[in-house]
């Protein structure tokens, strides 16, 4: 199943930003954030590269629809920003899980959770 | 000797349990780490820090209700010239403003006065004449946040760090982590004054996934802290000491038969625990022997600051004897009977409520940080205010004020502090953090207490169904400008 929502997250990658700006960041899609990030977390604590590697790379990959999404529908200077800072510590905390650096990648998962919270206190459900 | 099939088969089998047990294997679960199986025979032993820490026991006095510290530490000159007026739009960018009273005029009470206290120069105002006098012991947190904005949901978090019940409170987490440093009384106390037990219940100091032993323990106000403490005077000592024995027995050799079961060992700790602290409780919180200097420093000579000053001062015998974390919720004088004084929750009237409550804790607080200076216990004790939220800059119902999670002050002082200093800020009018790098979670506060008692939060972890929890949820932030 995730291996199959990884590869789907790819293709449409692949497609291009055009149709990677149609998908609908919903709240399914968010909770999929949430639930991969909470992950991430648990592998850096238990020392666990291969997972937590592959949910730096899922994360990755999903900021960069998050980021397509919100380019997309304009007005949204701080999703964009915050989304990008988020995309790269998702690379940099897989990095240092292949370097085995745990205590760095855990400070820099703090980060990505403080950046994800940042940009809900900016864009509130009304 | 003769041996037959069946006892041969017992025999070995029992052999064989009694190795496995040993090596700490768990039916259904598997084998477990000696570290853990240690832990389990005794799951207070005292434990290492991860570094040396700063402290070793935290007073954790949350206002409950949520005081107005508009009114007491975050002057807002800004405020004072709006009030009356609508609150301008571009204050409310980025907030939902759905609390329950709607967003009314800029409020600012006419019995409010001002002044600048200690070197430092912090700010107060005329509700807190006596805390005022040791400002340069505090380190404020001007830029703290939360979420939600209903009392029950934000002091779970305050607690807890989840709006969820099931989590670990701090304390518990504390106790966990650093085992018990005084084997007679609970090393997680929760205290409180009034005439019930406080209003969010008992998760606010809830083991949650930890093992139940880590739990606070709750001591009820007055001469009697824990009920049915006393010893029956029909039966003697020896003969509880006895039944307690055959009791161990036997829950022993229950236990050895299911030790995962946390309860069950959580209970056998009790009975022992129940029994050293019948003579070490009522002791610990006897204040008999304080003299009449002490009790007047604690406010205990005045009705409005009475319990809450015996509270407080129950609160340094305990930590004076090794206990870990004492978490105090304030509740209210002795007959107070108007509902709308009962807490921090001032709705309306706030000059009438945050009068009582004011008086109430202004002395008290005054008198702990004085007394455990004077006692040389204030290096080693980190004593926190906080509050599930601060309140709104606009008035509600004409004399009150609404939640407020986007920005408040709350503070710590004692050991490892950085005394006399303020972190972060909030807007001119006081509503939301003025920068937002800067706001303080209750996740950030929970990692910069841990860290003070030698604990890195992304250290303090424990498995729970295969996942690697820790107190900070996936969040906390260790905020260094507070520590010296």
């Amino acid at each position: 199943m995730r291996k199959s929502f990884i590869g789907g997250i790819a293709l449409l990658l692949l497609a291009g930003s055009v149709i990677s700006a149609q998908i609908e960041v919903d709240d399914d899609f968010m909770r999929t954030v949430e639930d991969t990030n909470k992950s991430l977390a648990n592998n850096i604590a238990l020392k666990n590269v291969a997972a937590g590697t592959g949910d730096a790379k899922e994360l990755e990959a999903m900021f960069a629809m998050v980021e397509a999404f919100y380019a997309a529908k304009g007005d949204a200077h701080d999703a964009i920003t915050i989304t990008q800072k988020s995309k790269a510590l998702s690379h940099e905390i897989g990095s240092l899980l292949n370097a085995k650096d745990f205590d760095n990648a855990n400070l820099k998962a703090t980060d990505l959770s403080r950046a994800c919270k940042d940009c809900h206190n900016f864009y509130k459900k009304s | 000797m003769s041996i037959n099939r069946r006892d041969f088969l017992i025999r070995t089998g029992l052999g064989f349990g009694r190795a496995a047990a040993a090596a700490g294997f768990i039916p259904g679960v598997g084998f477990i780490g000696s570290a853990l199986a240690s832990e389990l025979a005794d799951p207070l032993a005292p434990k290492a820090p991860h570094f040396p820490g700063k402290v070793k026991s935290v007073i954790w006095l949350h206002q409950n209700g949520a005081p107005s510290t508009l009114d007491l530490y975050d002057y807002k000159p800004e405020l004072a010239k709006l009030a009356g007026k609508e609150v301008p739009a571009s204050f409310l960018k980025g907030i939902k403003t759905s609390t329950q009273g709607g967003v009314g005029k800029l409020y600012v009470s006419n019995q409010r006065s001002w002044n600048q206290y200690g070197e430092s120069g912090a700010w107060f105002s005329n509700l807190l004449p006596n805390l005022a006098q040791h400002a340069d012991k505090l380190a404020f947190i001007k830029s703290s946040v939360t979420v939600g904005a209903t009392h029950d949901i934000s002091i779970l978090k305050l607690n807890t760090g989840d709006v969820n019940p099931g989590r670990p409170s701090l304390g518990a987490w504390i106790n966990y982590a650093l085992g018990s440093a005084n084997r007679d009384l609970p090393s997680y106390v929760v205290l409180y004054n009034g005439d019930r037990e406080p209003q969010a219940g008992s998760v606010n100091w809830s083991s949650g996934f930890l093992p139940a032993v880590y739990q606070g323990t709750p001591f009820r106000p007055g001469d009697s802290p824990i009920l049915y403490l006393e010893r029956p005077e029909l039966r003697s000592a020896a003969q509880q000491r006895g039944s307690l024995d055959l009791l161990k027995t036997l829950n022993n050799l229950g236990a050895a038969h299911r030790p995962e079961d946390t309860e069950l060992r959580a209970r056998l700790q009790s009975y022992e625990l129940a029994d050293r602290m019948q003579s070490a409780a009522p002791e610990a919180v006897d204040l008999s022997g304080e003299s009449e200097a002490t009790k007047k420093l604690y406010g205990i000579d005045d009705k409005t600051s009475e319990s809450y000053g015996q509270v407080l001062l129950r609160a340094r015998r305990l930590v004076e004897r090794g206990v870990r974390f004492v978490q105090v919720v304030s509740g209210h004088p002795e007959n107070i009977s108007d509902q709308e004084r009962r807490s921090w929750d001032a709705h309306n009237d706030l000059d009438g409520n945050h009068g009582v409550q004011a008086r109430m804790v202004d002395k008290p607080i005054a008198g702990l940080l004085a007394d455990l200076k004077a006692r040389g216990l204030l290096d080693t004790t980190l004593v926190v205010w906080a509050s599930e939220f601060g309140r709104t800059s606009w008035g509600e119902s004409g004399s009150g004020r609404d939640h407020n999670p986007w920005g408040y002050t709350q503070w710590i002082a004692g050991g490892g502090v950085n005394a006399g200093t303020t972190y972060g800020a909030t807007d001119d009018i006081g509503l939301q953090v003025a920068d937002k790098d800067k706001a303080v979670d209750t996740y950030d506060l929970h990692a910069t207490v841990l860290n003070l008692l030698g604990l890195d939060h992304l250290k303090t972890t424990f498995l729970n169904n295969g996942r690697s929890e820790r107190p900070t949820v996936v969040y906390g932030k260790v905020i260094k400008e507070l520590l010296a």
